[in-house]
């Protein structure tokens, strides 16, 4: 990661001046990392794509609406991605033939882009998946389920037959042991 | 079924998942709970760490391509063409003193609701329930966004009002303006017909830039225009200030 490139918050600053120039950095930077959510979420490059375009519309169109007062740049992006391909989803799960229409579901999900990925993306991601490895089972489905799937506690029950208040204590206990874990990876890594 | 207590809801509400009752429920809840509040925080804290678990996928060119062509095209139209001077000097002559002492009356009953909102607002102020419902506006499908001009008196000034017609939030993101006295703010207003309706103060940082999220006391939709003036801490009931942002609904 080289040094000179300018900050997410100082690009994003540009962004709400309309400069197109400092939103194709942040694209550059996040575009791969954004479209692997929404294919998680969504599971077909098509509609995932039309996310991640959608995604960068909207902060070029709001990006003075971003301040850096709670959280990064980086939570606020991809926090409009999760809402939109969830959103997406949910009118699928409304209207299912669409589904089909649109076609081309992947198979499986294509491995890392050979593109010069950010250390600290990198390093982001790897410390949640290890994090994610080391929790429950039964806890980490109930959180997926929720966050990439936006399934309801209600769905989520139906969907793997337990009772509500059992999917009520998993995702508690899930959430807290995942701070745990992310916490003593974090103190192991700079301690 | 009997409804689960508030508690068993925060892990779902953190990580986007309630259905809409179920969020209006928490929501209602966090505003006046403290030990909620500093719950829903701290799972939030660990949902944000979610997104980076998905293996990155490198996008095809021609999603960069169609995007910055579109980019490209919006960047060439600004800035956006003022409002009409007829419904500005309409608009901006509503804002000067001289009110018929019956629309005084409706509006001091009016004040009473912007006040109780305004607490409402303050109470949101800087908290997840305010970043969720801005980023929720943000990445609503039906939200729009109306350009607010500077009027003269702050002619470097702009706005975007985001929001969804047919909902009753709305976010205010503004630069350019003016610092401000000390015992000064600025009160948005929404205007229907002669009427304007003051739905929140907010002060800018030293960029001169500054937010607000709205809770109108009816579907955005019901109103026609929209201003901006400079109030006495604390608001008005009715605009008594500089009118420094104006824009059309
Ligand atoms: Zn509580």
């Amino acid at each position: 990661m080289s040094d000179i490139q300018p900050r997410d918050e100082e690009l994003v600053l540009r962004v709400g001046g309309g400069d197109s120039r400092a939103l194709e950095m942040l694209y550059e930077r996040y575009a791969s990392a954004l479209l692997g959510l929404a294919m998680k979420v969504l599971g077909d490059r098509a509609s995932a794509e039309e996310v991640v375009q959608d995604t960068f519309w909207r902060v070029w169109r709001y990006a003075s609406a971003f301040r850096a007062q709670r959280g990064s740049f980086a939570n606020w992006l991809f926090g409009i991605a999760r809402n939109l391909a969830i959103d997406e989803l949910r009118r699928r799960r409304i209207r299912p033939q669409l589904v089909q229409a649109e076609g081309s579901p992947l198979g499986g999900v294509e491995g890392p882009t050979d593109l010069a990925e950010e250390a600290w993306l990198r390093e982001r991601r790897e410390r949640i998946l290890r994090a994610l490895e080391r929790l429950p089972e039964a806890q980490r489905r109930v959180l997926e389920l929720a966050y990439f799937q936006g399934l309801t506690r209600q769905e989520i029950a139906e969907s793997t037959g337990e009772p509500l208040g059992t999917v009520h204590t998993r995702a508690r206990l899930g959430l807290n042991k995942l701070r745990e874990l992310l916490r003593s990876q974090h103190v192991q890594e700079t301690g | 079924m009997s409804e689960p207590h508030v508690e068993e809801l925060i892990a779902f509400y953190a990580l986007g998942a309630l259905t809409p009752e179920e969020l209006r429920r928490v929501e209602a809840h966090l505003a006046d709970c403290a030990s909620c509040r500093a719950l829903a925080a701290e799972a939030a804290e660990v949902v944000e760490a979610l997104p980076f678990a998905s293996t990155p996928v490198r996008p095809s060119a021609s999603l960069k391509s169609t995007l910055f062509a579109r980019v490209r095209a919006d960047a060439a139209q600004r800035p956006v063409e003022r409002p009409v001077a007829g419904a500005l000097a309409r608009m901006a002559g509503m804002f000067l003193p001289g009110l018929a002492v019956a629309s005084l009356v409706a509006a001091i009953v009016l004040g009473g609701l912007v006040f109780a909102l305004q607490g409402e607002v303050a109470r949101l102020n800087a908290s997840l329930e305010q970043q969720r419902q801005a980023l929720a506006l943000i990445a609503s499908p039906g939200s729009q966004t109306h350009a607010l001009q500077g009027t003269e008196v702050a002619p470097q000034a702009v706005g975007t009002l985001v929001a969804d017609p047919q909902q009753v939030a709305a976010l205010l993101v503004v630069s350019g303006l003016p610092q401000l006295a000390p015992d000064q703010v600025y009160q948005l207003w929404l205007i229907r017909g002669e009427q304007p309706t003051g739905v929140g103060v907010f002060t800018v940082d030293p960029n001169g830039i500054g937010q607000l999220l709205v809770q109108a006391p009816s579907p955005i939709a019901d109103f026609e225009a929209v201003g901006l003036t400079v109030e006495p801490e604390g608001g008005s009931p009715l605009p008594t200030g500089d009118l420094v942002l104006i824009g059309t609904l």
